[in-house]
């Protein structure tokens, strides 16, 4: 079950073994959202890299887990039953979004999770289909602040990309 | 019949508004009953090997399951992956999202193999020393085709 995952992820945090963490991802849409389907589970881990070294290395992440018994396949690292990808953060925009991050409960836990806004700041970013369909759920939707999105957009150069979808998937339906 | 598609909309939205209402926990229970129905339809298909997700592993993930068994090919192809979905489309060890340029970052840093393969993983042995082995192929061809 996804809460299992989010205890486990606490645990490591409390540990010692990650910073600062957020679900990101269909997961964290669901937060806001209708149930996104998925097969995974996408968290965002603040990272730096070691000392003196220019490479970032998720190593402690899967040291950890791998010896609680977690089995690793290909990038992804199997808890609960789920696969989970650990997710360096990988600019200014997922850095922000992991900084504001808000805390969540579930029932017996919390979860950090993704605002609605960077959500949908990093969909228009991202620009995949399946993105822009997201993108245009949150549109819809009365739990975006549109205003602060339109803030971040700003903030990332996301402007033209924001015009691009706009012109798209809104104007031309006009 | 009659298909008023407003009213079909409407009714939608409607619908899409009250899934979003639900407490999240029954939300996410939702997502592990969505998932565990796919995973099922997937494995009432007939298939020798499944991935996490349940989803076969079939022509190049065949080459890295190869590879990971030491019977990696230097088809560039089976070693590295381009996916826009990965990491932006930065060339990557074939089924990780780990990219290539760490491999010779690190040693660039003056680390061994050992301890790269220890940072990362998701990266076989195999897999490292194929790319190693590759990368030194085309510089000794490119000088070999400029003699």
């Amino acid at each position: 079950m996804i809460e299992q995952v989010i205890a486990a992820i606490n645990r490591m945090q409390a540990d010692g073994v990650i910073d600062r963490y957020a679900v990101g991802g269909a997961v964290a849409v669901t937060f806001y959202l209708e149930p996104m389907a998925t097969l995974d589970i996408d968290i965002f881990v603040a990272s730096r890299p070691k000392p003196g070294s220019i490479v970032i290395t998720l190593e402690p992440i899967y040291s950890y887990l791998t010896a609680l018994g977690c089995a690793t396949e290909r990038e992804y690292i199997l808890i609960a039953g789920w696969p989970v990808q650990f997710l360096p953060s990988n600019g200014p925009l997922v850095e922000e979004a992991l900084a504001v991050a808000s805390e969540m409960d579930i029932v017996c836990v919390s979860a950090r999770v993704f605002s609605a806004e960077h959500l949908a700041a990093i969909a228009l970013q991202t620009g995949r289909a399946k993105d822009k369909a997201r993108l245009l759920m949150f549109m819809e939707s009365e739990t975006l602040n549109k205003e602060r999105f339109q803030e971040i957009a700003a903030r990332h150069g996301l402007l033209d990309a924001w015009q691009r979808f706009m012109v798209q998937f809104v104007e031309e339906q006009h | 019949m009659n298909f008023d598609m407003d009213r079909v909309d409407e009714s939608k939205r409607a619908m899409r508004k009250r899934l979003a209402a639900l407490p999240i926990a029954e939300k996410l229970r939702m997502l592990d009953m969505l998932r565990e129905r796919t995973l099922a339809i997937q494995s009432a298909s007939l298939s020798p090997t499944r991935n996490v997700h349940g989803s076969e592993v079939r022509g190049a993930g065949e080459s890295s399951q190869a590879a990971k068994e030491g019977m990696m090919s230097l088809n560039d192809h089976s070693l590295v992956e381009i996916d826009s979905e990965k990491l932006g489309g930065t060339p990557v060890f074939y089924g990780t999202r780990v990219p290539i340029q760490n491999l010779f970052d690190c040693i660039e840093e003056g680390e061994t193999l050992d301890q790269f393969l220890d940072q990362f993983p998701t990266v076989s042995r195999e897999q490292a020393l194929a790319v190693l082995e590759a990368s030194k192929e085309r510089l000794l061809n490119s000088y070999e085709s400029a003699a």
